[in-house]
């Protein structure tokens, strides 16, 4: 495991425990506010403050090590400490969580409770409530980015479920939101509980492995290295609880239901925009259990080509905007999957620009949906078509990010894109051409929307409700494009924050695989 | 660069974009749905382009980056080599700018066949890009080639003047004779290599380390030497320029005028592949370099219309430019790289006004004008800002080029290059008066009480156009720094020659 | 960055500041800076430049040691590096106080001076950018920042003369000084090469520090001089200066009364160590400014525009303070050229505007008999006159202590002169200005505040003892700028040149007011005649400076022309097409009139020619109307054709030569070709490759995309349907369930 440079000789204070317990006190003193406007205004403060901490921390991350950095570890209870920090991966997602979050919020203050088509029912929480939820959702998921012990992890990673129940039945806008929101519980939290099995089994194995007793922080258990044959199960049960959540292919089935049904911004654009999932795998499962990982390396890439080909075929199907959103992203994850399972580093790293990626394509095109949801009711192709005539700029916009997402030269798709498809070459060559089929899949799905939805002659009952961006919308989707062509240009930057983080791990697979061999050879 | 790198080299791409993007227009039928889908390409086109000059600025090397290579005809030894280095690096972003401001120009100008018309544009702006990015002189050959098809047809059948059948003609014929003895050089080089190491090779940088003896260096020196000159323009073999800007449209003048490559040729492979006879012979091009600066100076002064004036007034720069490369000094050639950079944008910014005087009046006469400034004070404006960079007004992008360039040529030549002050002067002279009997004065042409200002689009043309040049101006470094190592390479390169024995 | 470095820089930074939004207003067509926002803006950028400037100046006098300030490096090839930065030492902090206060002032006062004229918001854009770039000069750290500011201010100079565009001579007066003053700069990029030929940087601590051998420093000092000369319109560049007074009063006041003219002052005296030590080079500058005060004199005298008057004396000083420079007299030069700059505004400002509102005409010839109102403003004026008088004595007869030889002689006498014919002019002008009953105007007012704080001002450097040794003035520039020794090694040369100048200067003096009404009543040209009458028509005229500009250019542009024929009857015929020379009418040339037929065209050009709608057509027709905007490339070819064709015929000769031939037959063949090949063969080839893509792509759209007809959609459909159901299948949680379950038994039955 790389060296840890403690938050205190680096900046002198916890800055992430202050970075995660902010939105919380906020979202305390936001709840308690009475005045709703006052309300969403100290929230909206509150989470750009956040965010601008988040980005001082991605700029005070000193790059170029593959150290982990602002490393806090305090007390110990039953073998679980206090333990987090950053390096170079997850230090990109802090500043993305943060930024959605704050567009959410700030989307929210105009547009909760949103208008909506008769049939559905009333939303029952308040602008207030709404605010708060969405603060501590978004610490629960910083928490989870930063966790560097694995019950750390496990606690943030249950705790995100609270706040979810109450958005998706609070303020979620489907009929059937209830039914969602229990099913999105009952499928991450069965996901936890394999996981928090896991867990247990990994410590037991470090307590038998070293001599000293039960501990769950990842850097010890890394150093110890848990012998290939304790690695299995927890392996599995990590593999089942984070396809769970990612989703993969074949748990995938909640995410249209609560995208569908569940708020129109809101957690939505959390569940699209942050891959959390792939994220466990990434920091948890390939370098813990770098053995099993190899080995079980096939099922893994089937699973994510099998969630690729299988999510873009829905979505090529779908009708409704936000359904469709929900498909392609589980065909993201399965792109993400098939980066992270080639285990090398072009692999990794294409997979790691490609979550932050797809998170803010997946984020805009939800940020759209939304969008139109609050014109129109569900952004259903039936009562759409022609959009370009009445709101050009939207249309732009929707164009812009989908050609992110295909992945065209310049935005930050390409080159996520274009190292997944590498990586999955050296490995093997049909992971390559499933990301490549994967990439066309994109086009058609994304591209026919916009052809059906946006272009064509417009849909009658359509010019009376449709208007253009509003401003606050247009600050949002500019920001979102800024986003996408700086990544697209100057990608530099952000591959020299995570590639010593990255190497590192591909030595740790390598060193392994070589040693298998050596293995091997000798018997 | 190896492919793990995030940036991802993937330079043909770049090369062939526009083509690709003209060849997609052929299924459409809709203008403006064409004209749209050609902006939108070109645009694409300049921003990978300029993601590619920032990556390389990012760390310049005087060696090239972004090589790509793939077999092509092996019997020769002639492959598809490109790559990028300091004295390339600025001309795809240029190039890129240039064809985007001629794509969104046809919207308005062009009446009719507007489809082949950008295809034309798009395949000329591929042709510069394969000039400037080849690594391999037969594929620059190649590209070279190509560059005549599309200008040929622009100037023969969306000229603007009586004159355009003769003007194309004579473009290609003084082009196809260029080419003849560029091919016989490049030929003698190859065969040279082969003589030397025992293969055919048209790389260029195989080229780079076989030595050229002294005899056929001179013949191959005067061979490229001519067809470059016929390109750039250089004064004696200017004729084919003025005419085509003249008769020509106004798009395919922006390029024309635009991209030096003639220069170009000199700057990579003249100076490095036969440097000894350079050295030798520089003296020469140095003379009529100068005779250029005074030559199209003077001629400059004497038109009444703006189009020619543009071209004469290229002439003499361009004749600057050779000054300074015949320098061969840091100073002189990093003044030619900047003055190249600088023709680009300001005869752009001027052809685009006289296309918009043009289009409003049906001339760029100033015997038809007179008070435009009164009338359309956007115009004048931009028209203003255009001519003071011609004029190398310094805070433009005239300055620093001119200076260096003529910095250099003093440090070589000693005060007899102080002749090619004159143009400070001149072209003050030409481009202010010119302005001064247009723009200034009461309103004596019927016409131009009605004349209509510029339109939005019109207008952002001409402020990106005009905010390069201020750019540049301000901070010459952005081109300077990633040309340096390059330049400083190639200068020892010229000096080891000097110091082996040929006399400067 | 410490705070001194920060306050220098915001010396030129808070103008640049105001200049930047200003343009940016006018960029996006006035529309964030409204109304009086704009002047509000460039006021308060150059006052708070002001500010800074003098808190600067109380600085560097309370502790003379230069300063360096370095921003960053402007440009570096592998021989030459050039700095942005800033020197503030006791010189430039005086020019930049000096500049940047007089500035404030006029720019105030231009708010009210020029608040309804059309161009308001231009003339308050250039304003603050000209002060920027006059600062930026004074206070550059090295010749390539000085000559690049310089070049800015001389642009600036020319946006201002030519600010009333729709008169021609505004333009032409502009023009003539731009292009003047680009002689002289090439001069001074002559002399900046030859410095950066000796070493590789430019920066004065460099340069002026460095040994520079005689000849050198010689030829360095002539090519800067040349540069001085054009900048502040000394003979023989110093035509432009008269004919820049077409500009707005409160411009020509500073600009050319004030401060932009002394910026060749200012680069004698800084560049003073290389004069010293090239005496030739100093005593051409002592010549030209000599001959200068002459010329001054007399033209000044012969003014009956009290502009052109005005501008004669500015002419005069300047060439003064260049005398002052020729004699090693730095300081007093500089002293000079302050309290010139102050009393030459305060002129600028008080008579021409009074006239501009009491007669409307600033011709004081044309004027009522005397009445006496506006009395203040006549001793204003009258002030204003009596220190353009005396301040030569002042300077002169104080400078005695040091080297009687050349001060008392030198400038006894030059005073003597300069102030008869100074007083008699000045003299003429109080009696002509203020013949008027006028209504105070609130424009009085304001002129009147205003000159009375200049001349306070004024007054207040004058009346102590200015610029020799041992004065307050000299001991504040002492650091940077120091009286030379003896100024030549042959001083017999200098002083007969001096000697010569002063004669023609009390000549001057003496004959031409005395034989000055004589002449006056006269019609002019009658060039027989005595000597004085020659000379008196030589200086009404400006001894022509202008017309010999003019000649030069004409020949000049006579050699372009020359090269053009040269190039239409030589050079295309023989290397192919004769290209028409065709003159355009001015209401209707050739292209006009096919404009015209393309607009007829344009209405029935489907119907014209049927095959090629995949060409495109316009997509609107083109705007008709002269002045609109028109289409016009590519409208010659087809549907014009018999119009191309005849037009062409007669304007297109047959060429000569082998070669002609040839292009002629190339031409000719193309024609055909484009005629048979294009249009039949190719475009019916593209049309049906175009048509054949456009069906292909239109089914790929209908079957895959909308899924409309056909298998394919079937297909899609069923596939949709599978997949929905199956997508309700694993939507059950049980199979969920299973499909974990079954995971984990699978992975317990392979281990």
């Amino acid at each position: 495991m790389p060296d840890e440079l403690l938050a205190v000789d680096q900046v002198g204070f916890p800055v992430l425990t202050l970075l995660l317990l902010f939105p919380v006190i906020a979202a305390v003193t936001v709840s308690f506010l009475r005045d709703a406007r006052l309300a969403t205004r100290v929230a909206i403060g509150a989470a750009a403050l956040e965010f601008l901490g988040t980005v001082a921390v991605a700029l005070a991350f000193e790059p170029g090590t593959s150290d982990i950095q602002f490393v806090e570890r305090v007390g110990g209870f039953l073998g679980a400490s206090w333990h987090i920090g950053v390096d170079g991966v997850s230090v990109l997602f802090l500043p993305l969580t943060a930024l959605l979050g704050l567009m959410v919020i700030a989307y929210a203050e105009h547009n909760v409770p949103a208008r909506r088509s008769e049939e559905d029912p009333p939303i029952v929480g308040t602008a207030r409530g709404y605010s708060a939820a969405m603060l501590l959702l978004e610490a629960t998921m910083l928490g989870a980015f930063v966790a560097l012990d694995l019950m750390v992890f496990w606690v943030f990673f249950v705790a995100e479920l609270i706040p979810s129940w109450f958005l998706i039945t609070r303020w979620g806008t489907g009929p059937q939101r209830r039914d969602a929101a229990r099913n999105y519980v009952g499928y991450v939290g069965v996901g936890a509980l394999l996981m928090l099995i896991g867990i247990i089994l990994t410590g037991r194995a470090y307590a038998d492995a070293t001599g000293d007793g039960v501990s769950y922080e990842l850097g010890r258990l890394i150093a110890a290295g848990l012998p290939p044959s304790s690695q299995t199960w927890p392996f599995v049960l990590f593999a089942l609880g984070l396809a769970a959540k990612a989703p993969l292919f074949p748990f995938h089935t909640w995410l249209p239901k609560v995208l569908d049904h569940g708020p129109v911004v809101g957690m939505s654009v959390f569940l699209v925009g942050v891959k959390l999932g792939t994220y466990g795998f990434f920091r948890f499962v390939i370098p813990l259990f770098p053995d099993s990982a190899l080995e079980w390396l096939w099922v893994m890439a089937v699973v994510g080509a099998v969630s690729v080909i299988y999510g873009s075929f829905l979505a090529l199907g779908q009708t409704n905007l936000r359904r469709l959103l929900a498909f392609a992203s589980v065909a993201h994850m399965g792109v993400v999957m098939l980066g992270l399972f080639s285990l090398n580093l072009d692999g990794f790293e294409g997979a790691v620009l490609q979550m932050v990626n797809l998170g803010i394509v997946g984020a805009g095109l939800f940020f759209i949906a939304g969008f139109l949801t609050a014109r129109i009711g569900q952004p259903e192709l039936g009562s759409l078509g022609g959009l370009v005539s009445s709101a050009p700029l939207m249309t732009t916009a929707f164009l812009l990010v989908a050609l992110a997402g295909i992945g065209l030269p310049g935005t930050n798709g390409f080159n996520g894109e274009h190292l997944v498809m590498l990586g999955g070459y050296r490995r093997s060559w049909w992971i390559a051409v499933v990301a490549g089929l994967g990439v066309l899949l994109t086009a058609a799905y994304s591209l026919s929307y916009f052809m059906r939805g946006f272009m064509g002659k417009p849909h009658e009952t359509l010019s009376e409700r449709i208007y253009d961006l509003t401003r606050g919308e247009r600050v949002i989707v500019a920001a979102l494009a800024a986003l996408i062509f700086w990544i697209g240009l100057g990608t530099s930057p952000f591959i020299h924050r995570m590639r010593p983080s990255l190497t590192w791990l591909e030595q740790r697979v390598e060193g392994v695989s070589t040693s298998i061999a050596g293995i091997e050879a000798r018997l | 660069m190896e492919s793990s790198d995030p940036g991802f080299s993937f330079l043909a791409l770049l090369l062939f974009w526009p083509l690709l993007v003209g060849l997609s227009l052929i299924p459409f039928r809709d203008v403006r749905l064409i004209h749209r889908i050609a902006l939108i390409g070109a645009l694409v086109e300049l921003g990978m382009s300029i993601s590619f000059f920032v990556r390389f600025a990012a760390a310049p090397t005087a060696g090239f980056q972004f090589q790509e290579q793939l077999p092509w005809i092996d019997a020769i030894g002639a492959s598809i080599h490109i790559g990028v280095d300091g004295l390339s690096a600025p001309f795809l972003p240029l190039t890129a700018l240039l064809t985007v401001i001629a794509v969104a120009q046809a919207r308005t100008t062009v009446a009719h066949r507007q489809k082949p018309y950008l295809i034309s544009l798009l395949a000329f702006s591929t042709a510069s890009n394969g000039i400037f990015t080849a690594l391999d002189l037969a594929l620059f050959f190649v590209f070279w080639e190509l560059m005549l098809v599309p200008t040929f047809v622009l100037i023969k059948l969306w000229g603007t003047g009586p004159g355009r059948g003769h003007a194309a003609t004579k473009y290609v014929l003084a082009m196809l004779m260029g080419s003849v003895t560029l091919l016989a050089a490049l030929v003698l080089l190859s065969v040279n290599h082969r003589n030397v190491t025992g293969s055919l090779s048209f790389d260029y940088l195989a080229l780079l380390d076989v030595a050229v003896p002294a005899g056929l260096g001179t013949v191959v020196f005067f061979l490229m030497a001519f067809s470059f000159m016929l390109k750039a323009p250089l004064f004696p073999l200017h004729s084919w320029l003025p005419p085509a800007l003249q008769e020509g449209p106004i798009g395919v003048g922006i390029l024309l005028a635009g991209l030096k490559v003639g220069v170009y040729g000199f700057l990579r492979f003249i100076m490095p592949l036969t440097s000894d006879a350079f050295m030798e012979w520089r003296w020469l091009i140095a003379v009529l370099a100068v005779l250029a600066v005074l030559y199209g100076g003077l001629a400059a002064l004497a038109q009444p219309d703006l189009r020619r004036l543009i071209a004469f007034a290229g002439v003499s720069h361009v004749g600057l430019a050779l000054l300074g490369l015949s320098a061969g000094n840091s100073d002189g050639i990093s003044g030619a790289v900047f003055l190249l950079a600088n023709l680009g944008l300001t005869s752009a910014g001027l052809l685009l006004i006289a296309g918009f005087i043009h289009q409003r009046l049906g001339s760029t006469d100033v015997g038809a004008l007179g008070g435009l400034s009164v009338k359309a004070p956007a115009l004048a404006a931009f028209a203003l800002v255009f001519a003071f960079a011609e004029a190398a007004l310094p805070g433009t992008s005239g300055f620093p080029g001119e200076f260096l360039a003529l910095l250099g040529a003093f440090r070589e030549f000693g005060a007899p290059s102080l002749v090619a002050l004159a143009i400070v002067v001149l072209a003050a002279g030409y481009s202010l008066i010119w302005l001064q009997q247009a723009l200034y004065g009461p309103v004596t042409r019927e016409p131009v009480n009605h004349i209509v200002d510029l339109g939005p689009r019109e207008a952002t043309l001409a402020f990106v156009v005009a905010a390069a040049i201020v750019l540049l101006g301000i901070f010459p470094s952005l081109i300077l720094d990633p040309a340096e190592a390059s330049i400083a390479q190639l200068v020892e390169r010229l000096a080891v020659t000097a110091g082996a024995g040929g006399d400067g | 960055m410490t705070a001194e470095d920060l306050l220098i820089t915001s010396i030129p930074g808070f103008s640049l500041l105001a200049a930047v939004l200003a343009v940016a207003d006018r960029v996006s067509g006035g529309r964030f800076l409204r109304g009086g926002l704009l002047s509000r803006v460039a006021v308060w950028g150059v006052g708070l430049s002001a500010g800074s400037a003098v808190v600067a100046a109380v600085i560097t006098f309370a502790d003379p040691t230069p300063r360096f300030v370095t921003l960053g490096t402007w440009l570096e090839t592998g021989s030459l590096t050039v700095h942005v930065g800033f020197q503030l030492d006791p010189l430039s902090a005086t020019m930049a106080a000096t500049i940047a206060g007089l500035s404030w002032l006029v720019a105030r006062f231009s708010v009210n001076y020029l608040h309804n004229e059309a161009g308001f918001g231009r003339y308050f854009t250039v304003l603050p950018l000209f002060v920027a770039a006059m600062l930026f000069l004074v206070l550059a750290e090295n010749y390539l920042m000085l000559f690049i500011a310089w070049e800015i201010v001389g642009a600036c100079s020319y946006l201002l003369i030519a600010f009333y565009r729709d008169r021609s001579s505004a333009g032409e007066a502009g023009t003539r000084a731009f292009v003047l003053n680009r002689v002289g700069d090439a001069g001074l990029l002559a002399g900046i090469f030859i410095l950066a030929g000796q070493n590789n940087g430019l920066s004065y601590a460099d340069v002026l520090t460095s040994p520079l051998s005689a000849a050198t420093g010689t030829a360095v000092g002539l090519c800067l001089l040349m540069g001085a000369a054009g900048k502040s319109a000394q003979m023989p560049l110093g035509g432009w200066l008269a004919r820049a007074m077409e500009g707005p009063t409160p411009s020509s006041a500073l600009i050319h009364g004030a401060t932009m003219v002394t910026a060749g002052v200012y680069l004698v005296v800084r560049s003073a160590p290389i004069y010293e030590r090239a005496p030739i080079a100093l005593v051409a500058v002592g010549l030209i400014g000599a001959v200068t005060v002459l010329y001054g004199q007399l033209a000044g005298l012969t003014q009956t525009d009290i502009k052109g008057m005005l501008a004669a004396s500015t002419n005069a000083h300047l060439g003064f303070m260049l005398l002052l420079c020729g004699l090693g007299l730095y300081t007093i030069a500089i002293f000079h050229l302050v309290a010139h700059a102050f009393y030459k505004t305060n002129l600028f400002l008080t008579a021409p505007s009074i006239l501009h509102h009491l007669h409307g005409g600033p011709d004081p010839a044309a004027v009522a008999p005397p009445t006496d109102t506006a009395r203040g403003t006549a001793a204003l004026v009258g002030a204003a006159a009596l220190v353009l008088i005396t301040v030569p004595f002042v300077a002169g007869s104080l400078s005695l202590p040091d080297g009687w030889a050349r001060g008392t002689v030198a400038l006894g006498g030059l005073g003597a002169v300069a102030a008869f014919g100074l007083w008699f002019s000045a003299g003429r002008m109080v009696r002509a200005t203020f013949h008027d009953d006028a209504t105070r105007t609130r424009r009085t007012a304001v002129a009147l505040a205003v000159g009375f704080g200049l001349v306070a001002v004024a007054i207040a450097v004058r009346l102590v003892p200015g610029g020799i040794e041992g004065s307050w003035f000299a001991v504040l520039l002492s650091p940077t700028v120091s009286q030379s020794g003896p100024p030549v090694e042959a001083p017999l040369a200098s002083t007969i040149v001096l000697l010569a100048a002063l004669i023609c200067l009390t000549l001057s003096g003496i004959a031409v007011p005395r034989f000055f009404d004589r002449f006056r009543a006269e019609s002019p040209p009658g060039t027989g005649g005595s000597f004085t009458r020659k000379l008196y028509y030589a200086a009404a005229n400006r001894i022509w400076l202008d017309e010999a500009a003019d000649r030069g250019t004409k020949a000049l542009t006579r050699m372009g022309a020359g090269i053009d024929r040269f190039e239409r009857a030589v050079l295309d015929p023989i290397t192919g097409a004769l290209l028409p020379s065709y003159r355009p009418r001015p209401d209707m040339t050739w292209e006009t009139r096919l404009q015209v037929a393309a607009e007829a065209a344009d209405a029935d050009e489907s119907a014209e020619r049927p095959g090629l709608e995949w060409l495109g057509t316009a997509p609107h027709p083109a705007r008709t109307g002269a002045g609109g905007r028109v289409r016009t490339e590519g409208t010659a070819t087809e549907r014009l054709s018999s119009v191309t064709t005849r037009l062409e015929r007669r304007l297109t000769a047959r060429a000569g030569g082998l070669y002609g031939a040839l292009t002629d037959a190339g031409s000719s063949f193309s024609e055909r070709t484009e005629r048979v090949v294009f249009q039949r063969g190719v475009e019916s080839a593209f049309e049906r490759l175009s048509r054949a893509l456009a069906s292909l792509t239109e089914t790929i759209e209908n079957h895959v995309f909308q899924l409309g007809p056909g298998r394919v959609a079937e297909v899609g459909g069923r596939i949709r349907r599978v997949l929905l159901l199956m997508e309700a299948f694993l939507g059950r949680p049980f199979v969920a369930a299973v499909v974990t379950l079954g995971c984990i038994i699978a992975v317990a039955v392979v281990r």
